[in-house]
């Protein structure tokens, strides 16, 4: 006769169900969504880069152009509108006295960006 | 980062899967309240941010919250944690787990739990202890002192039945 612990170790468990197997599959499939938490700490954290990268650019000679395209990146990702930040950067600044942006690019338009052109 | 955690989910599972559903279905003693716990704490997993290093511990207790929420809810019922289909190394001793599932629950939680992680589920002390969030000292000894309790009720019953 085997010792109670013996007996114990040797035992087998119930196996989880089919159903069971699915449902987990089913939910490590899905992308985990992040949490509202750790999205506001990323933005916060890109806000904080883009303002200081603007700030230096402004600094270091890009003028008033430059503090407002970084004012506007800032606000925008603040408000969780990536699109507009970029268009911040690549976009001249009508009547700045410096350079056109943080970064000098081709020239976007607020309708072209939006996806619409004008005459159409 | 979603592929690697969501893989390392999947191996907790793969390895643990069967044992997480035995701790759990110890707790509730109702398959599907065992699983709902089970699914839950892999979940719960998913929409984590980042995963603790020590993975299993920290799964085995999330189960474990589950299921007492479970039992909460639903109260305690009777269903088995072994599989049904006979599964000892000998075929006689199969008939035996039934009698012995009955007398792990005139045990204290402490010691059951301590069983079947110990003994059916497999893990080392140390990992008990995270489970339990008690020192190894004190899992140890609920562990020998439910044994110790779990034989005296075996050899009672089998000189009764003699």
């Amino acid at each position: 006769m085997k010792d109670v612990e013996q007996l114990l170790r040797s035992a087998s468990t119930a196996a989880p169900s089919e159903d069971l197997d699915r449902r987990v599959a089913a939910t490590l499939r899905t992308r985990p969504r992040t949490s509202p938490a750790a999205s506001l700490g990323w933005r916060a954290l890109a806000c904080a880069v883009s303002f200081a990268v603007g700030f230096a650019a402004a600094r270091m000679g890009g003028g008033r152009g430059a503090a407002d395209a970084a004012r506007t990146v800032f606000v925008a990702q603040l408000a969780g509108d990536d699109a507009c930040a970029l268009q911040a950067i690549v976009a001249p600044r009508t009547g700045a006295t410096g350079p056109a942006g943080v970064f000098e690019g081709s020239f976007v338009g607020p309708e072209e960006a939006n996806g619409e052109r004008s005459g159409t | 980062m979603d592929a690697d955690r969501n893989e390392r989910l999947q191996g907790l599972y793969e390895e643990h899967g069967r044992k997480l559903l035995a701790y759990a279905l110890s707790i509730t003693r109702h398959r599907e309240s065992a699983e709902d716990a089970v699914h839950g704490a892999i979940a719960r997993l998913a929409s984590r941010p980042w995963l603790p290093r020590r993975l299993a511990p920290y799964a085995y207790r999330c189960v474990r919250n589950a299921a007492i929420d479970a039992c909460r809810r639903n109260g305690r019922r009777r269903e088995t944690v072994f599989d049904a289909g006979a599964v000892a190394d000998e075929p006689g001793d199969a008939a035996l787990l039934p009698h012995l599932e009955s007398l792990l629950e005139r045990l204290s939680s402490d010691e059951r739990e301590a069983i079947v992680l110990h003994a059916i589920d497999g893990l080392a002390f140390r990992e008990v202890a995270a489970v339990r969030r008690r020192s190894i000292n004190t899992v140890a000894s609920h562990y020998r002192r439910g044994l110790q309790k779990l034989r005296q009720l075996w050899s009672e019953t089998e000189n009764g039945a003699s």
